[in-house]
């Protein structure tokens, strides 16, 4: 119980500093930068949402529905875009429309196309890069969703007169809609996360704000009240998705049957394979062959020796973080699981969890304030802070793969453990550990996959000097020194997939 | 009137062939049920005849017309699934009005309701209602749009055998009310000798034998139907012209057989237990079970080399008593093996 207060401490400070803000900084902010922080957070939200699940749903219905080649490569191929994140696909398509990008060199040699300037560095572009790397949090819940309905119900649907335009729309899509708002609502959250896409190209949204009221302004009552919008938005985007979550249908047939595939001929087939082949183009390879071709360009300008420090300064937090998050998640699992207190367990875990889905600057706020009433002259918050954020913030990515190790193993190993003399404790590190040695494996690779890639945490509380992968490659892009950004966004990518790889099989098994 | 027939009908699922130069002809009105074990093809029929499925040869004819070339959905084929296929999203009202767009649906609604003895429920959502509710809401939506067929696969295997058979009595009811040609894939014996006008036994994906349920159980045309469709002693046996041999004792019968070696068939109606051992076959008991309103009896011939049972009346024998029968000659059927 008091890890749980623990990792929601920094979210409950930003709520009770709200409260005590006074109303002239509120009027401040609502009369300056308030409405454009609003204007642009809704519009980038609202944009990628549409983008992604146009994206997202209209691919997962292909690789469910028809049979067509390289089907079973495109289906996992489809997630790979996960592992960019957005701020690095930004950078990427940046680069490869600016000036001295190779789309803008194509456009100055075409006659006819000379004058054609393509500008991505604004909320049109950050919709677009953003929905790239995004929409495969909805491929995958509806791609699931899709494969899990009953076939009888779109034959149903068939024989009862319905197009397979109006299958979908009158059957499909609603019934896999909670599903497909799970995803979405991890998109939302993704978005209002961002903080390197939005900052580098230059519009500002609620996350800017916190950055430049906290780390220009050292104004820290408006970075808590925009801190404490950023989470009401988030809480209300929660309290709809368990709204819409709550009231799932599901078709629980014993009868089903697997959804056969249409195998796709003539000009269908091209269509779909086209627009495939185009979704993973624009969102994956693209971007990965301008960070490749970058690093051909930096390769020998690329301090190599630095470079490895910064993978050593990850892979030590990664590390670190890891083991506070694994220690406090097994004792948390285990205790839980020797309460059997259900309702308490799942409350408080669901409250442990929160910090994921909250901004990463909201919990850094959270955190600075917290340091803030301990030590008042604070100038920078070290390294322990950083892993307290990350810890609240990547919390859940670790608990929920030990929470489903302890699952799988039965209550009577339990009670054969006391049968034959072990403590509780004793149990716990002959019995349970050694069985849930892959869960904890897992576990250690998500969050350094996670922490490779956060950004708004490590910005705010990272001591000076000190850079993980995904600062050093932000430094660089925002210092006009975009090729000498890939090699770290190339690491990044690299490791992305394993967790991806893991995902898919998971997914895959079940 | 011959509403539907199959002709010439080939299926199979990659190397498998599910359905063999498979023909059969439903009369218009008739309630038609579809038999077998498991894989024998049943369900393959009812997809292919609704176009879930395509045929790899064949033909298949609506009221005389080809319906092979149309889509499922312009078929007019009502279909009700195995797990009834309610869209748990929609009310029951819009599950029933689902294929009908024609003007008048709170008309052909409140038909529908009350044919299927549904009013009142058109708000509730398919998981708020019984099971039998359900399933008179998946046939209200099949006959919404007034088709020329009804195929149900399997409709009763979801229901649990305490409302089972109310629910079968109530669906074949409206169906018999309406007069339309259905076709019923069950896997269960009794369902089809309840329900139907006339079976179709099927099995590795042949006709084996298609009659009226009465017909079936008094002429069943090998040992398959036989034991498919209600009890019978089934005896291998030898013959020199109208003289019967068996391991039991020696009989003549009416009729010829057609080969030395065959199986003689007889429902236990037509069989008399003779206290004097004067009968056709005797045995001795080895196996007594209580069945219900019968005792079923294992009787055992005398060289222990062959055994058969019989369903009995309740009956004082007991284990390792003689036992003497007597056998209705004209009702013993022959199966050449």
């Amino acid at each position: 119980m008091i890890g749980s207060f623990l990792l929601i401490g920094p979210l409950a400070m930003v709520l009770t500093k709200t409260v005590g803000i006074n109303f002239h900084n509120i009027s401040t902010l609502s009369n300056t930068v308030l409405p454009s922080y609003i204007a642009n957070t809704l519009w980038i939200s609202g944009g990628v949402i549409v983008l992604s699940l146009f994206l997202g749903v209209s691919c997962a219905w292909a690789v469910t529905m028809y049979q067509f080649p390289f089907r079973k490569q495109l289906e996992w191929l489809l997630i790979l875009p996960l592992a960019i994140p957005s701020f690095i696909n930004g950078i990427a398509y940046a680069g490869l429309t600016d000036y001295a990008g190779p789309i803008r060199i194509a456009l100055r040699a075409t006659p006819w196309l000379n004058d054609v300037y393509i500008d991505i560095m604004n909320a049109w572009g950050a919709i677009f890069v953003m929905s790239l790397v995004l929409y495969p949090y909805v491929y995958l819940t509806s791609r699931s969703a899709f494969a899990n309905q009953s076939s009888q119900l779109l034959e149903a649907s068939k024989l009862l007169g319905a197009s397979e335009l109006q299958s979908f729309y009158k059957v499909a899509f609603p019934l896999a809609w909670p599903a497909i708002f799970s995803g979405l609502s991890l998109v939302i959250m993704e978005v209002l996360n961002d903080y390197g896409t939005v900052k580098y190209f230059g519009i500002p949204t609620f996350t800017t704000g916190i950055f430049k009221s906290w780390l220009s302004l050292g104004d820290m009552p408006s970075a808590i009240f925009l801190a404490f919008i950023l989470l009401s938005l988030v809480v209300i985007i929660l309290s709809i998705e368990w709204w819409i979550t709550r009231k799932r249908i599901t078709s629980n047939s014993s009868f089903s049957r697997r959804i056969h595939k249409e195998k796709l001929v003539g000009p269908k087939k091209y269509i779909v394979l086209t627009f495939i082949f185009g979704v993973l183009t624009f969102a994956f390879i693209v971007p990965l062959f301008q960070l490749l071709w970058w690093l051909n360009l930096s390769f020998h300008n690329t301090d190599w020796s630095k470079f490895l420090i910064i993978i050593g300064n990850t892979l030590k937090l990664s590390l670190y973080s890891s083991i506070l998050i694994i220690v406090l998640g097994v004792f948390m699992a285990y205790a839980f699981r020797i309460i059997k207190k259900q309702k308490l367990i799942s409350s408080l875990s669901k409250l442990s969890s929160l910090g994921y889905a909250m901004p990463g600057a909201v919990v850094a706020i959270g955190i600075i304030a917290t340091i803030l009433l301990i030590n008042s002259e604070l100038i920078y918050a070290g390294i322990y802070a950083l892993l307290f954020g990350y810890t609240v913030r990547f919390f859940a990515v670790g608990y929920n793969p030990i929470v489903a190790g302890f699952k799988k193993n039965s209550s009577s190993l339990d009670d054969a453990a006391v049968t034959l003399g072990l403590t509780r404790l004793g149990s716990l590190f002959s019995v349970h550990l050694p069985l849930i040695k892959r869960s904890l494996l897992v576990s250690l690779i998500l969050i350094f996959v996670d922490i490779s890639k956060e950004l708004p945490i490590t910005l705010i509380l990272r001591p000076f000097n000190f850079n993980t992968l995904s600062t050093n490659a932000y430094q660089f892009a925002t210092d006009e020194m975009a090729p000498e950004s890939s090699a770290a966004s190339l690491f990044i990518i690299l490791v992305g997939i394993i967790p991806i790889y893991i995902l898919n099989r998971s997914m895959r098994s079940k | 009137m011959k509403a539907l027939s199959l002709e010439n009908i080939n299926k199979s699922y990659g190397r498998t062939q599910v359905l063999k130069n498979f023909d059969l002809e439903v009369i218009g009105g008739e309630i038609t049920a579809l038999t077998g074990e498991s894989g024998s093809g049943k369900s393959t029929i009812l997809r292919l005849i609704a176009g879930l499925e395509e045929l790899n040869s064949g033909s298949i004819k609506l009221a005389d017309q080809s319906i092979d070339q149309i889509s499922p959905r312009k078929r007019k084929i009502g279909f009700v699934f195995q797990d009834l296929a309610l869209f748990p999203h929609l009310t029951v009202k819009k599950n029933i009005l689902f294929g009908f767009h024609d003007k008048n649906k709170e008309e052909r609604l409140s038909e529908l309701l009350q044919l299927t003895d549904l009013a009142g429920l058109e708000k509730r959502y398919p998981h708020e209602i019984s099971g039998g509710q359900q399933q008179r809401v998946a046939l209200a939506r099949a006959l919404a749009s007034s088709p020329e067929l009804l195929l149900m696969d399997e409709p009763f295997s979801s229901l649990d055998e305490r409302i089972k058979s109310k629910v079968r009595t109530e669906i074949l009811a409206i169906i018999k009310r309406l007069g339309i040609t259905t076709i019923i894939v069950t896997h269960h014996p009794a369902d089809a000798f309840a329900i139907a006008d006339k079976i179709a036994i099927l099995s590795e994906g042949k006709l084996l034998q298609y009659d009226s349920p009465s017909n079936i159980y008094k002429h069943p045309k090998n040992k398959y139907v036989s034991e498919l469709f209600g009890s019978g002693i089934l005896i291998p046996a030898t013959s020199h012209e109208k003289l019967v041999s068996t391991s039991f004792g020696q009989f003549e019968i009416n009729q010829t057989t057609l080969s030395n070696n065959f199986t003689i068939f007889i429902r236990p109606e037509s069989v008399r237990i003779m206290k004097d051992l004067s009968g056709d076959i005797n045995g001795k008991i080895i196996q007594k079970s209580f069945n219900g309103p019968h005792d079923l009896l294992s009787i055992q011939d005398e060289k222990k080399e062959c055994s058969f049972k019989f369903e009995t009346e309740r009956t004082h024998l007991k284990v390792g008593d003689n036992i003497s029968l007597k056998l209705d000659k004209n009702k013993i059927i022959v199966f050449n093996d």
